[in-house]
Parts: structure tokens; sequence; C-alpha cells
């Protein structure tokens, strides 16, 4: 561990007397070098006003484009249509995470997934900034990006998931590029699914290790649900490979008879499910990945680790000191940071223990815009309930799904499920409504 | 392929006579506490891992009688002062009087 200097020691060890200006040159200190110019003059960049139309009214600053940003920036304006919204997202297409495991089975093409961010700004009057978020000042009210700044009255940030690498054992950077680049966990949709996709079918047997973090990572169903597609795939390629399934829960975590139905009626020659596996190591050159009492050899993986609030909220000092997953220290009913009511967090990064899903960002979506339209106002609103509605797909040949659908209450302490309606016996209705499900938020949130 | 085991025992890879060692023990096993019931299918029937038992040598050295509050899968671990080599044995009772043991060696 590197040891820590003091001011005092640092110039001490730097000669004593040398003068101050010179040590304020060089105390940027170990790995990070002064700036070259032109890359100094992107500060001033960052630092004048973005090139965006004027702000018509109260400005809403949506940092994000997943599932939650894309349907408060929508709702913000359905519920006051005087309000100023600006998205801020660094991606240029948008591709959905939730349906992407049906797609990785050719039950649906890329278009189905895959939408422009220019129709959904277009479409529901908000600003689309193509642009990536470097730092906010709350004092200010400004949010910073590589393009300029953006005023703003209120900040709603989700941004989303990043993975905690080092809770599966490898923290070594070197080792967590090779890791993250040669089995790729695709749960963050673009480059890491199109990888994922193409070692599915080129795929010639052996064993294909998936897994399935412990904490509440994205989307509880769906390493089960994408277990069961690439085992789909194995059977009707007739490829000489089985999915290894490695769980870190002692059992499937939801829908657990559905999936294990699955499991044993329909892939018992292609899948095996590991439970209670927790993984201290994955070695990128012996492809092997070592767990408490044993190792698991593979031909090819797709490695899904911890996940954890995207950097961004820590980058800007918002996380909660209690979070495991690092997420946003915020009011639990209301969204905004504790202390300011000006900047709020939803998504994926919110400390809740609510499912990081589609359906739960979008409900959450419309209750946080109905929120902040209110409080532009002067006005307050109760607490709703976001909800979950989850479907997954397990058979392909026919197309058949599994459900669930539920609600969160208080009580007091913690948040947990009510209202559970579970439909574990797979059936085609099922499937049909995914699709359904599907469409109708794609419709929502582009059109 | 892939070595999977229902049930295991680690112990650290280095350690002195005398040390004291931490011990991790599981068992893929499921717990049902006989008051769940599905549709269609009445109540799922008690089946749990009640008892563990701990050798060390010929002497047992642990009993943990468990109830159905004790988890699926249960992942017992515990100290132990490696005093002389000796076969660790591990036996785990369910309720239906099934048994399983899983042993390594201490040595030092």
């Amino acid at each position: 561990m590197a040891k820590k200097i003091s001011r005092r020691g640092f110039l001490k060890g730097a000669g004593g007397t040398v003068a101050g200006a010179a040590v304020a040159g060089m105390a940027v200190g170990a790995g990070v070098t002064a700036l070259p110019p032109r890359a100094q003059a992107a500060g001033a960049v960052m630092n004048k006003k973005a090139e965006l139309p004027k702000a018509m009214g109260a400005r809403v600053v949506v940092v994000g484009g997943g599932w939650s940003g894309l349907t408060l920036s929508k709702y913000l304006k359905k519920e006051d249509s005087k309000l100023d919204v600006v998205l801020i997202e660094p991606r240029a297409t948008f591709m959905s995470c939730p349906i992407s495991n049906l797609w990785l089975a050719g039950l649906v093409d890329y278009e189905f997934i895959t939408h422009s961010f220019l129709d959904a700004a277009r479409n529901n009057d908000y600003t689309f900034f193509n642009a990536t978020v470097i730092d906010v000042d709350r004092g200010a009210r400004k949010v910073f990006t590589e393009q300029g700044f953006v005023d703003y009255d209120y900040l709603v940030l989700a941004p989303g998931i990043d993975y905690d690498y080092g809770a599966i054992g490898v923290s070594d950077p070197e080792d967590v590029y090779m890791l993250s680049t040669h089995y790729p966990a695709a749960f963050k949709p673009g480059s890491e699914h199109l990888s994922l996709k193409q070692k599915i079918h080129e795929f010639e047997g052996g064993a294909f290790v998936l897994t399935v973090p412990s904490g509440n990572y994205r989307c509880l169903p769906a390493p089960y649900e994408r277990a069961c597609m690439v085992a789909a795939i194995f059977k009707k390629e007739r490829i000489k490979g089985k999915v290894l399934l490695l769980d870190a829960n002692p059992d499937v975590t939801i829908k657990g008879p559905g999936f294990h139905a699955a499991f044993e009626e329909l892939y018992k020659d292609h899948l095996e499910y590991v439970p209670s596996v927790t993984i201290t190591g994955v070695d990128v050159h012996k492809k092997k990945v070592t767990s408490e009492f044993d190792e698991f050899d593979f031909d090819d993986a797709a490695i899904y680790p911890r996940v954890r609030a995207a950097k961004l909220i820590e980058t800007l000092g918002l996380v909660d000191p209690n979070s495991p997953q690092k997420e946003a220290h915020i009011d639990p009913f209301k969204y905004n940071v504790v202390g300011d009511e000006r900047v709020y967090v939803t998504g994926d990064s919110r400390p809740m223990p609510f499912s990081k899903s589609g359906n739960t960002a979008r409900s959450e979506g419309k209750f946080v815009a109905k929120l902040i339209a209110a409080r532009a106002k002067g006005h307050d609103v109760e607490w709703e309930s976001p909800r979950t509605i989850c479907y997954s797909v397990v058979n392909i040949d026919p197309m058949e799904a599994i459900m669930v659908d539920a609600t969160y209450a208080y009580d007091g302490e913690s948040f947990g499920f009510t209202n559970v309606k579970m439909i574990n016996d797979r059936d085609s209705i099922q499937a049909q409504s995914t699709l359904e499900w599907a469409r109708s938020h794609y419709r929502d949130m582009f059109s | 392929m892939a070595s999977r085991r229902k049930t295991a025992i680690r112990l650290p890879r280095k350690y002195a006579k005398d040390e004291v060692i931490e011990v991790k023990t599981r068992i893929i096993h499921p717990n049902h506490n006989g008051r769940m019931a599905y549709k269609d299918q009445g109540y799922i029937a008690e089946y749990y891992v009640w008892k563990i038992e701990i050798f060390y040598g010929d002497e047992s050295i642990i009993t943990v009688s468990a109830s159905a509050a004790l988890s699926q899968n249960p992942y017992f671990t515990f100290m132990l002062r490696a005093t002389h080599s000796a076969p660790l044995r591990v036996v785990w009772v369910d309720t239906q009087g099934d048994q399983y043991t899983e042993s390594v060696d201490v040595v030092v």
C-alpha cells in the first residue's frame, strides 16, 4: 500500500526549500503530469455555456438516457409543458437492455431494441444533448460537460450502473481490463452485447460460463433468462456445449419454480445450474473461475460481476457511506439528494432495494417527474411505489415465458415486495405479452 | 469440464502445527420448512439439514443441531487449532435420514 505523504513530508522530500510556485507545479505528483496546452484549453471550453436552445422556462437537466432518464424527460414535459427539459447522454444511439436476451437468441431483430434519441427528443418536445457530464456545481447550479456547461433549476441524475470486479477478486486494473474485454458481462447495452452475441454464435462446444452476482444486481431474472436462451441455441444448433450457470446466491433469486422447471425439462443436456458459488477470482489466460470451494474451467464465458451505482455518483460526492454498492445518498421517498431539493437521483443508482429493471425505472420516472413538476410550483406529492413487471422468456421453440408483477411497501424500516403476482407456468401467452410490453414501452419513450 | 461436488471442506493453503485455522464447509442441500405450499401441489414436505457433526481424528469436536431456520446450501465455518495430523470429517444429516460425509486431511 502506498504510504500516505503529508504536505510537510512531501516538502521535506522535495528538498525543503523549493519555492511555492514550483511546488504547485510538482504537487500534481505521482502518476499525474501537468496538462498540455490544448487539454488545458478544454477547461476553458467546459467553462462556457453549451450551445443549446435558450431555456424557455424553469430548466430541468436529466443526466442519462436509459429507461429512467427517457421517461423522466418525457413526463416532465407532460406534467408541465412550460418546463424546459434537457437530456444529456454520452451514447449516440439507444440500445435496450430489457429484451436484449431475446435478441441474443434471434427472437427479435436489432431494430427492435435499438432506437433514436433524436426521435425521443423531437416527438416529446425536449432537448437531446449528446455529451458527457464531467462535474456538477450544486452551488451555482451548473452541469459541466466536455462541450460546455448547462444551467439548471432542477437536476436529475440517472446514470445507471458500473461493474465492481473487485467483489469477485479481480482488482488489478490489467486483470479487470482483460476480463471485461474478453468475457464482458453484457449488462450495459452496446459493445458488450454485440461481443456476447458473436461468442454464442461462434461457440464450438464445451463449457460456456455465465454468472449471477450477489447483491441487488441489474435485473434479477435476466441471468437465468439468458442461461435459458443460450442453452436453447446450443440445443437447436446441436452444439455439444453446456451453459454452466454459477450463482452466488443459494437459489434462483426470482421466479424460482419457473426457471427450475425450464432448466430441468428443456435444457437438461445443455445447462447446469450451480448455486452458492462465491467467486474469488477469474484467470483469463487459463480460462478458469475459482470459487471458495471449486474451480470451473470454461471454453467461453460472460462474467457478470457485482454491480455498483455509476461512478459519476461517486465522482460527484453523492455516495451513501452505508451503501455497499456505492449508491446515492437520497431521500428514499422524494429522491432528492439529502439536503438539496434541486438534485435528484433515479434509476439503478438509487439506494432503495427496488428491482434494477426497466419497468421499475419507468414507473419511478413518472412519479419523480410529477414530484419535480409539483415542487417547481411550490407543491408536493405523496410517495408512490414503483411497479416491477418483468417477463422472462425461457423457451424459444415455441416461444414461452414466465412473469412477475409487484409493487413495494415500506414497513417503517425497509422496503419489501407487495401485491406480488407471479406466473411460473411458462406459456406462449406470456411470451406474446413480453413483446407487447416491450413495444408499448418503446413506443411511449420514443414516439 | 468443471469439478463439482455436493459437499466441500476448505482448509487454508498453508498452516503450521498448533496454528488456529479457519475451516469452511458447505453442502448443496434444499431447505423446505414444511410450511410452504405451491398451487396444485399441496404442502412441500419438510426437508433440510438438521445436524452437522465434525470429527477431528476420532474425536467429535462440534455438533450443530440445526432447525428449518438453517439456510439452503448451508455454509458453516469454524476455527480449529491444528494440533496433530488427522482426518477432519464433516457429516451432514438431513430430515429424511440421509447422511453425507466429506473428509480432508489436516497435515502438520
